[in-house]
C-alpha cells in the first residue's frame, strides 16, 4: 500500500510550514521537493528522512510543459517505491503548480492513495497584508497573460488580483515591455486614478511585505518583480435586484450590504 | 549559528516590537538574510 502527500512550504521561509506538514515531511518515507528558498532545502533535508531535490528536472527542458509533465511522471514512479511519499512546493501546492496536481489525480484515478494538505499561498498573504475580505464583494484572481489572451471580462465591483504581470507576454525570463496593454485593457473598467497595488509577501521572518499603492495610470512607471502581483480594489457596489430578493424571499431590511469601498466607479 | 537557525529563532520576531530590536541589532543576520533575498529566483520566472 502506498500514499502520496503533496503539501506546501507556505511563502514566508519556515516560518510558514504547518504543523501538519512538517510531521508528513519527518514520517514519509521519501520527501521529493521543489522550493526556490536554500534556507528551506536544508531544512527538508534536516527534518525528512530521506528527501531529494526535484530542481534538475525542472530545470532540464526550456519546454514548461515538459518539465511538469516529466515532474508528474518522476512522482508517480517513485511513489510507486515507497510506501509513502511527500512531495513539498513552494507556497500551496496547487497554485500555480499543477505538476503535483496531475500526479495525484492520475494516482487516485488508478485506485491509488494521494492527499493534498493546505497550505499558504501568496493569496493567504496579500488578504492579510493588504486587510481585504475576499467574501465582501467578491474576488476574481487570474494570470495577467490569460486575461488579455483571451479577453477575460473583469467584474470591477469584486476584488481583482493579477498574477504573474512581471511575465505578461514573454515566453522566458525576461520582464515584460507590455505593461502598457495591460493598462490599457484595464482602462476599460477603471479610470485612470483607480488605486492599484503592487504586492510582494515577506519571504523571511522580520522582512515586510512590499505593498505600494499608486493608481492605475502610473503601473506602468512602477518596478515590478517576478514575485509581484497587483491588486485592484473594487468600485462601489451596485443596485440590489428587488426581484431576486423577492424570489429569495429575503427582506432587505435584514440583508446585510457590502462595505462601499472609498473608490472612484468608472 | 546557521542562517537556517536564524531564520527560525527570528520566526514571529516582526510582530514583537523588542525581538525585533535584538534582531535588528544582528547585523551578521539582516546581512546573510539581504544576500539570501538578492538571490531568491521565484520558480515561475524561469518558465513564466
Amino acid at each position: 500500500m502506498h500514499k502520496l502527500f503533496v503539501v506546501g512550504s507556505g511563502i514566508k521561509t519556515v516560518a510558514h510550514i504547518t504543523e501538519e506538514t512538517r510531521r508528513v515531511i519527518q514520517n514519509a518515507d521519501k520527501v521529493l521537493y521543489l522550493v526556490n528558498e536554500n534556507n528551506l532545502k536544508r531544512w527538508i533535508a534536516r527534518e525528512a528522512k530521506d528527501s531529494e531535490s526535484l530542481d534538475a528536472i525542472y530545470f532540464s527542458s526550456n519546454k514548461r510543459i515538459d518539465t511538469y509533465h516529466q515532474i508528474t511522471t518522476y512522482i508517480v514512479n517513485q511513489y510507486k517505491k515507497v510506501t509513502s511519499l511527500c512531495v513539498v512546493f513552494y507556497g500551496h501546492p496547487t497554485v500555480f503548480a499543477d505538476s503535483a496536481l496531475k500526479a495525484v489525480k492520475l494516482i487516485n484515478s488508478t485506485g491509488g492513495d494521494a492527499v493534498v494538505l493546505p497550505a499558504i499561498s501568496s493569496m493567504d498573504c496579500l488578504f492579510s497584508d493588504l486587510q481585504i475580505d475576499p467574501g465582501d464583494q467578491g474576488f476574481f484572481s487570474i494570470d495577467a497573460t490569460e486575461l488579455l489572451i483571451y479577453v477575460r471580462p473583469i467584474d470591477a465591483r469584486s476584488h481583482v488580483v493579477l498574477w504573474q504581470i512581471s511575465s505578461l507576454g514573454t515566453y522566458d525570463s525576461t520582464y515584460t515591455q507590455k505593461v502598457n496593454v495591460l493598462v490599457d485593457y484595464l482602462k476599460k473598467y477603471y479610470i485612470e486614478d483607480h488605486p492599484i497595488c503592487i504586492y510582494e509577501a515577506a519571504l523571511y521572518p522580520t522582512q515586510k511585505p512590499r505593498i505600494e499603492w499608486t493608481t492605475l495610470i502610473y503601473l506602468i512607471s512602477t518596478k515590478i518583480s517576478s514575485i509581484s502581483s497587483l491588486y485592484i480594489p473594487p468600485i462601489p457596489q451596485g443596485k440590489i435586484s428587488s426581484k431576486y430578493l423577492t424570489l429569495l424571499g429575503m427582506d432587505i431590511g435584514n440583508f446585510q450590504l457590502s462595505s462601499q469601498p472609498d473608490t472612484p466607479s468608472k | 549559528m546557521t542562517l537556517l537557525e536564524a531564520i527560525e529563532q527570528a520566526i514571529g520576531a516582526e510582530y514583537f516590537n523588542n525581538e525585533m530590536n535584538l534582531l535588528s541589532a544582528d547585523m551578521q543576520y539582516n546581512d546573510i538574510l539581504q544576500a539570501s533575498t538578492n538571490k531568491i529566483v521565484s520558480l515561475n520566472e524561469t518558465f513564466p
